[in-house]
């Protein structure tokens, strides 16, 4: 009989307590290993999206322009628009490839759960976003808009199709639709810039001089050299009204303010670990003292100190390996699930999985199981090696 | 292999390891334990010599001394003072690793049987064997092998104490003297130079009572293994080859 053999069965000697810790170590790896790759997962999903979008930098209004940028990713309405002479400032800087003006606005369908995007844009767009595909044409006249394919396929509709706005009582021909990008630009509807100002402009906003039709929600901008990106956007810096953020800063400080959401799930996940290792803890030395004669009977048939420590080190370290085999079991099957449901609270979600089961992660999570069987095992461990043989034999 | 060929290497193995050297050989043995302040002198600087291939009963009343002093030949323990050699090495010395000593050379069999109850009488006969590695018995040669008793060895044993049919049997589903025989062979499993036996009957009625004792002696005068038995029952003191009596921690003959 191997080693391996004995102390599974010493193990399953008592199935419902075994099984109860097993469980518990379950849950917790599951939520740590869940964790984990969602937070890897979200990571690389967004730097994809954000370097996807071929822009390395934004020119958007001043005030808080991380607000402004992530609603203008989730396309909000933003509470500034940016000067109409910026645009000039803009394209006179060297170095700048391309200076794609736009106008971005929501409507919010909360019957059909969804927000339509509508983003005024114009020929420099086509030039920024090089890689799209329209099938049909990009608009030239104010009635007309370019489809994401995601909108194409939900409004059910095809070139040649008209779509009506009741909010702003405005009927737009279909010209174009794009063929998938795999990004954001999927979910948008593309009209002319100067109907989406005249349509979307918030006069109680745009006071500033001026007419109240030429605002900008943002420009999107790409260099020549990504690499003057620090010259190039000192020199935007300095544009009245304006603010400059490169999609370095953006990702960064997504993730900054990730991080503090995600030290608290951590925290909650570290402390369901330490309650479950104590529950291996208290599982294996439970055992251990019911077993002492048993131990004493070992100690007596030429079991010296070292196998008893191996022998309780091993049972430990199979119940928590186990149960981390399980919870990772669950988190490959549950993960999904959970994504799914995340995905709606999440408030910059990126298309695509934002769940990556990397083996890096499943490495991760076996070593700290390990980990937490080499500690809770050992004190019991040393108990029961500890034990005289004929003290532990005389007990009751 | 028939259980009398597993008999006659136990001989052979006898007559190779035991040498001139005396199975058990104490000089002044004592052995005092503490409870709180009060100090109990369980043994009394006792001089004991047995010699191999003995059966030698020890004997005495409860509290006498008979399982400290099977404890101490059995390696679970050490003297407070005196000398005791066991199978020639000298077990007072702090170097000797009694572990090692007791798996090589000693097999115990308890009153309480002591099984595994998880395992199945095979599996409790060869848990000695997980400990490292045994003297085996059933090669052309006797001498310590590297090689560790396979379930072959554990079949043969059960079959030498009449429990060949009991294999898979776990300790729940097996009478009183079935389970002391179980712990018999488990005691056998690794060829053992010494069998200590501390009240291996008192849990026992007299029929099985006698059928365990039998096959001890058997053991004995079969295959030559010396044998101490501890006992407080009267009736089997006749059946020694020797007796050695024990009041109060000291010999009284």
């Amino acid at each position: 009989m191997s080693f391996i053999r004995f102390a599974l069965k010493n193990l399953f000697a008592h199935k419902t307590r075994t099984i109860l810790t097993m469980g518990s170590m379950t849950v917790a790896v599951a939520v740590l290993f869940t964790l984990v790759s969602f937070n890897r997962g979200y990571e690389k999903a967004l730097k994809t999206q954000l370097q996807g979008m071929g822009i390395h930098m934004m020119v958007v209004p001043v005030g808080c322009p991380y607000e402004a940028a992530s609603l203008i990713l989730k396309g909000g309405k933003i509470p500034n628009y940016l000067p109409a002479d910026v645009l000039d400032q803009v394209n006179a800087i060297p170095g700048i490839d391309v200076a794609a003006p736009a106008f971005m606005s929501g409507i919010v369908r909360p019957d059909e759960g969804r927000t339509d995007i509508f983003v005024g844009v114009d020929s420099a767009t086509l030039r920024l976003k090089n890689w799209w595909k329209i099938d049909g044409r990009f608009p030239e006249k104010p009635n007309e808009v370019v489809l994401g394919s995601d909108v194409a396929l939900i409004e059910q509709s095809h070139v040649g199709d008209q779509i009506y706005v009741p909010e702003k009582d405005a009927t737009f021909d279909i010209v174009g639709v794009l063929e998938p990008t795999g990004n954001e630009d999927d979910g948008m509807f593309y009209i002319p810039l100067q109907t989406a100002q005249k349509l979307f402009t918030d006069t109680t906003i745009a006071t500033a001089a001026g007419s109240v039709t030429d605002k900008l929600t943002g420009i999107s901008i790409r260099l020549k050299d990504p690499d003057d990106a620090p010259v190039i956007s000192a020199q935007l810096g300095k544009i009245r009204g304006a603010e400059v953020i490169t999609m370095g800063e953006l990702l960064g400080t997504m993730m900054t303010l990730m991080g503090a959401a995600k030290s608290l799930l951590l925290s909650i996940v570290l402390i369901i670990i330490v309650i479950s290792a104590l529950g291996v803890l208290n599982t294996v030395l439970m055992s251990v003292f019911e077993r002492t004669k048993e131990i004493g009977v070992m100690r007596a048939t030429g079991a010296a100190q070292a196998h008893i420590f191996g022998l309780i080190w091993l049972e430990t370290l199979m119940l928590s390996l186990l149960g981390g085999l399980g919870g990772l079991g669950l988190a490959l099957v549950g993960a999904r699930l959970l994504e799914s449901l995340v995905k709606k609270f999440l408030p910059l979600a990126p298309r695509g999985s934002v769940v990556a089961l990397e083996p890096g992660s499943f490495i991760l999570i076996v070593a700290f199981v390990i980990g937490i069987a080499v500690v809770a095992g050992f004190y019991p461990a040393l108990r029961a090696a500890r034990a005289k043989p004929i003290e532990a034999l005389r007990s009751e | 292999m028939r259980s009398d060929e597993v008999r006659s290497q136990i001989t052979e193995a006898r007559s190779q390891n035991c040498g001139q050297d005396p199975a058990v050989q104490a000089r002044s043995l004592t052995r005092t334990y503490r409870r709180g302040a009060e100090k109990i002198k369980a043994l009394k600087g006792i001089d004991l010599d047995i010699k191999c291939g003995e059966f030698v009963g020890v004997v005495g009343h409860s509290g006498a001394g008979k399982t400290t002093l099977l404890n101490l030949i059995g390696l679970m323990d050490r003297p407070t003072e005196g000398k005791l050699g066991v199978l020639g090495t000298d077990v007072t010395r702090r170097a000797v690793r009694l572990d090692a000593l007791r798996r090589k050379n000693i097999g115990f069999v308890f009153q309480e049987f002591y099984l595994m109850p998880t395992l199945t009488a095979t599996e409790n006969v060869l848990l000695p064997t997980m400990w490292g590695k045994a003297r085996d018995m059933t090669g052309s040669g006797s001498a310590i092998v590297d090689r560790v008793p396979s379930r072959d060895r554990a079949k043969k044993l059960l079959d030498l104490v009449g429990l060949g049919h009991r294999m898979t049997h776990k300790p729940s589903e097996l009478s009183g003297g079935e389970m002391q025989r179980v712990a018999v062979a488990r005691a056998l499993v690794n060829s053992p130079r010494l069998l200590l036996a501390d009240e291996p009957t008192g849990n026992l009625d007299t029929a099985t009572r006698d059928g365990v004792f039998s096959l001890l002696l058997a053991l004995n005068r079969d295959s030559g293994l010396t044998v101490i038995v501890a006992t407080h029952d009267l009736g089997l003191e006749s059946r020694f080859t020797r007796v050695v009596r024990l009041e109060d921690g000291a010999i009284v003959k």
